[in-house]
C-alpha cells in the first residue's frame, strides 16, 4: 500500500534530491509530538500518488529531526506508534508487500482444512527471520510451531504480527544524515519528553537478578519490551514490596507507555497476588540471560547473602 | 618480503610468552617436551588442514591451556601449517567469528558473521559418559539437519570429552547472540512446556501432537511412542502390555487419552525430560559468544594426544579412530599412578616415579594428562 511505497519507493529518491524546507519540518514536529504524547500516529486511510509524495516529504522530515535530537526514546516511541499504525490498516495483500519490501523470507500456503475465509493463509517463514523478529512473549516460542527444514509454520494473523515487529525494528534504527536546519525543531520536540524520570539506583540493582537487571536497563534504553517481559519485571517488583506509584514510574521509557494501562495492569498483579515464575518458566519466555544455580528469582539476593555468609563464617 | 618479516615479528611478540614459561621448567619437563613437540611437529607436516575462510578468522593457543594467546591470523594454509611446525602448539582453536582484521583488537577487528557452532560436554575421562554423548550429538545433528534445515555441517569429536557441530550455511551467519541463545533452548530443550501441546476436551479427550508432525510436536509423539515400545512403564508403572499397544495406536491418531491413569498430562513430563539434550552447553559461551574460539578441526589435543576429528557418521565413532601415533613402544616416567585409562580401555599398572614402556599413543595420553614424562 502506500506506506510501503513510501518507505520503499518515495523515500530513498527524496533523500538524494533534497533536504526538508521549513513547512515540512514545521509538520513533521507536530507529528512527532502528537506520538509523543499520545503513542499513535495517522496514516492516511486512502493513498495517492501525491499523497505518498507529501507524506513521505514530512516523513523524510521526521528522520532529519530524530537524528539531530539522537534520542532513541524519541525514534522507538515512533518507530512503534508507525508501526502499530500500519497494521491496524493494512490488508492482507498490503502486509506481504511490506514483508516483501523488508526481505523477509517467507511463503504463503493455502490451508484447506479450514474453511472459514479468513484463515485460508498459512505462512512459512525461514527459521532465522523468524527468530529477528518474532514478539518476545512464550505464544511465539519455536517449541510450539512446526519447523521444518528451516521454515516455521504459522497463521496469517501471526505472520502479520511478526511483520509489524519486523517494520518497528527497521524504523528503530538511529538515523544519522544531519541537516542543521532541524535544530530547532529537534529542540521543540525534545521539550515535550515527559518529565521524570525514578531510577533504581544501582546500589538497589545489585540485589536483582541478572533478568531483573537486564529488563530494567532494556527499558532504561527504550526498547520496546513484550507483554512477558513487562509482566515478569511487575510480579517482580510487587513481590519485592514496591509500590505501585513507583512501578508504574519503571514503564515510562518504554516507547509506547500509557499510564492508565500500565497502572491498571500493575494494581491487577498486586490484587491477584501472582507469585514470581520458576526460573525455568522465565527461561520458557526467552528471558533468562545467566544461570544463577537458583530456582526462582525471588531466591537471588536471598542466596547470595547466605553464600556470603557461609564463606565468611 | 617486508611483509613477511614484519608477520616473523608480530609472531615472535606474541610468542615471548612462551619462552617465560618455558624459563620455569625443570630441565626433566624441558626434554620431556621437546619430545612432545616434535611428535606434534611431525604430525604437522602432513595433516590435513581446512579452515574455511582462514584469512577472516583469529587464531588462539596454548601450551598450558586451551587459550594463552589470541589474535593470530593467518593468510592461508600454507602460513599455518609452518607456523604449526615451528610452534608446536598443545592446542589451538580459531574463531567461530569471521573479521575483516582478524589479527587487530577485538574492538577493531570488524565482525562480520560467526559461524553457528554447538558444544556438547561429557564427564572427563569417562567412556560411558562420552558414549552418551555421542548419542545426543548425533540425536542434535539429526535435528539440526531436518528442523533448522542446515546443510553445511560438521561434527567433530572435541579431542578429549565431547564433540562439537559446526554450522557453516550462510544464512546462519548474522544470528546475534541472543537469536543464538533461542536456537539453543529449542535444540536442547530448556524452557520447554509440554502440556501447551494438550488440549482437554470435555468428555475428556485429549488431544496432543502426532507422531507424522513437524517440529518439536511430532519428534514429542515419536518419542512417546519409543518410550512405549522400550519402556512403557517409565510413563505409567502399572500399565500393560496391551494398554500400552492401545494407548500407542490412540497417539499415533493424535488421540492421547487412550489410558486409564490419574493425571495422564503429568505423566508425559517424563517424555519431555527425555527429549532434553543436556550434554549441549547450555549456559552457552560457546554458542552464544560470538567471538569464541573453538579448538581447530585436525589439530591435536595436548590433553590427549588424539586429533580433533571431523566424523562422518557420528554413530559409528569411537575414540580409537582418533589416535594418531603409533604403537610402537616408548618409555616414560610416571608423576603419579594410574590403574585405568578408560577413555583407550587400557588397564595399566603404573607407579609414581616408576619408568615404563607403553605405546607411543598411551604414552603420549599420559604425558598430555601430566601424568608422566618422556624420557
Amino acid at each position: 500500500m502506500g506506506f510501503t511505497r513510501v518507505l520503499f519507493g518515495v523515500l530513498p529518491k527524496l533523500a538524494k534530491e533534497r533536504k526538508p524546507n521549513y513547512d515540512e519540518y514545521e509538520a513533521a514536529a507536530e507529528r512527532m509530538i502528537h506520538a509523543i504524547k499520545t503513542g499513535e500516529i495517522e496514516l492516511p486511510k486512502k493513498w495517492t500518488p501525491e499523497l505518498e509524495e507529501a507524506f513521505g516529504r514530512v516523513f523524510l522530515a521526521e528522520r532529519f529531526i530524530m537524528a539531530r535530537a539522537a534520542n532513541p526514546y524519541i525514534t522507538r516511541r515512533i518507530a512503534v506508534a508507525y508501526s502499530k499504525a500500519f497494521s491496524s490498516q493494512a490488508d492482507d495483500k498490503e502486509v506481504e508487500e511490506m514483508a516483501k519490501a523488508l526481505h523477509l523470507r517467507f511463503r504463503t500456503v493455502r490451508n484447506d482444512e479450514n474453511e472459514s475465509a479468513d484463515k485460508h493463509k498459512r505462512v512459512h517463514m525461514h527459521v532465522v527471520d523468524f527468530l529477528k523478529h518474532a514478539p518476545e512473549s512464550p505464544d511465539y516460542s519455536l517449541f510450539y510451531f512446526s519447523l521444518e527444514n528451516g521454515e516455521v509454520e504459522m497463521s496469517w494473523r501471526r505472520f502479520a504480527r511478526i511483520v509489524e515487529e519486523a517494520l518497528k525494528n527497521l524504523l528503530s534504527t538511529q538515523p544519522k544524515s544531519q541537516d542543521k536546519d532541524a535544530e530547532d525543531f529537534a529542540k521543540r520536540v525534545k521539550e515535550s519528553l515527559p518529565k521524570r524520570r525514578v531510577r533504581f539506583s544501582t546500589k538497589n540493582q545489585g540485589a536483582f537478578p541478572p533478568c531483573i537487571k537486564a529488563l530494567l536497563k532494556r527499558i532504561e534504553q527504550h526498547e520496546n519490551l513484550g507483554h512477558s517481559a513487562r509482566w515478569v519485571l511487575a510480579v517482580y517488583l510487587v513481590n519485592k514490596g514496591y509500590s505501585v506509584d513507583e512501578i508504574v514510574k519503571v514503564y515510562e521509557p518504554l516507547p509506547d507507555f500509557k499510564e492508565r494501562i500500565t497502572r491498571y495492569q500493575v494494581e491487577h498483579i498486586k490484587k491477584r497476588r501472582y507469585t514470581m515464575p520458576s526460573c525455568d518458566k522465565i527461561r520458557g519466555y526467552g528471558l533468562c540471560v545467566q544461570n544463577c544455580g537458583i530456582k526462582n528469582p525471588m531466591q537471588y539476593g536471598r542466596r547470595r547473602k547466605n553464600g556470603k555468609d557461609r564463606r565468611e563464617s | 618480503m617486508a611483509k613477511i618479516d614484519a608477520k616473523a615479528k608480530e609472531l615472535k611478540q606474541a610468542l615471548s610468552f612462551r619462552e617465560r614459561e618455558e624459563a620455569e621448567r625443570s630441565p626433566e619437563e624441558k626434554r620431556s617436551d621437546a619430545v612432545f613437540n616434535a611428535l606434534l611437529a611431525e604430525y604437522y607436516k602432513k595433516a590435513k588442514l581446512v579452515v574455511p575462510s582462514i584469512e577472516r578468522r583469529e587464531f588462539g593457543i596454548g601450551y598450558k591451556k586451551k587459550i594463552e594467546r589470541r589474535h593470530l591470523a593467518f593468510e592461508d594454509t600454507y602460513e599455518l601449517r609452518s607456523f604449526l611446525i615451528n610452534e608446536t602448539p598443545h592446542y589451538i582453536s580459531y574463531s567461530i567469528a569471521y573479521y575483516e582484521g582478524p589479527s587487530l583488537p577485538m574492538e577493531q577487528k570488524g565482525w562480520q558473521g560467526a559461524n553457528l557452532v554447538f558444544d556438547l560436554d561429557a564427564e572427563e575421562g569417562s567412556l560411558e559418559s562420552l558414549k552418551a554423548v555421542q548419542a545426543q550429538a548425533a540425536e542434535l545433528l539429526d535435528l539440526i539437519k531436518e528442523e533448522l534445515g542446515a546443510k553445511k555441517t560438521l561434527a567433530v569429536f572435541s579431542g578429549n570429552k565431547g564433540f562439537h557441530i559446526h554450522v557453516w550455511d550462510e544464512v546462519f551467519r548474522e544470528l546475534s547472540s541472543n537469536e543464538r541463545r533461542k536456537i539453543v533452548e529449542y535444540v536442547s530443550g530448556r524452557g520447554f512446556d509440554y502440556t501447551r501441546l494438550f488440549t482437554k476436551e470435555e468428555s475428556g479427550l485429549i488431544r496432543g501432537p502426532k507422531p507424522t508432525g513437524e517440529g518439536y510436536a511430532g519428534r514429542f509423539a515419536r518419542r512417546a511412542l519409543k518410550i512405549l515400545e522400550a519402556d512403557p512403564r517409565r510413563i505409567y508403572r502399572n500399565i500393560t502390555k496391551e494398554e500400552a499397544r492401545v494407548f500407542a495406536e490412540g497417539i499415533k491418531e493424535g488421540i492421547w487419552s487412550r489410558l486409564r491413569a490419574k493425571k495422564l498430562i503429568e505423566r508425559f513430563s517424563v517424555i519431555g525430560e527425555a527429549m532434553k539434550i543436556h550434554s549441549i552447553d547450555v549456559d552457552g559461551a560457546v554458542t552464544y559468544d560470538i567471538k569464541r574460539l573453538i579448538r581447530m578441526p585436525n589439530s591435536i589435543h595436548g590433553s590427549t594426544g588424539f586429533r580433533v576429528m571431523p566424523i562422518k557418521n557420528l554413530e559409528g565413532f569411537e575414540v580409537e579412530k582418533a589416535i594418531v601415533f603409533s604403537d610402537e613402544p616408548v618409555k616414560i616416567k610416571m608423576l603419579e599412578d594410574v590403574k585405568k585409562v578408560e577413555l583407550l580401555k587400557e588397564d595399566i599398572e603404573a607407579k609414581k616415579g616408576e619408568l615404563k614402556r607403553f605405546p607411543l599413543y598411551l604414552a603420549v595420553y599420559l604425558v598430555g594428562k601430566g601424568k608422566a614424562l618422556f624420557v
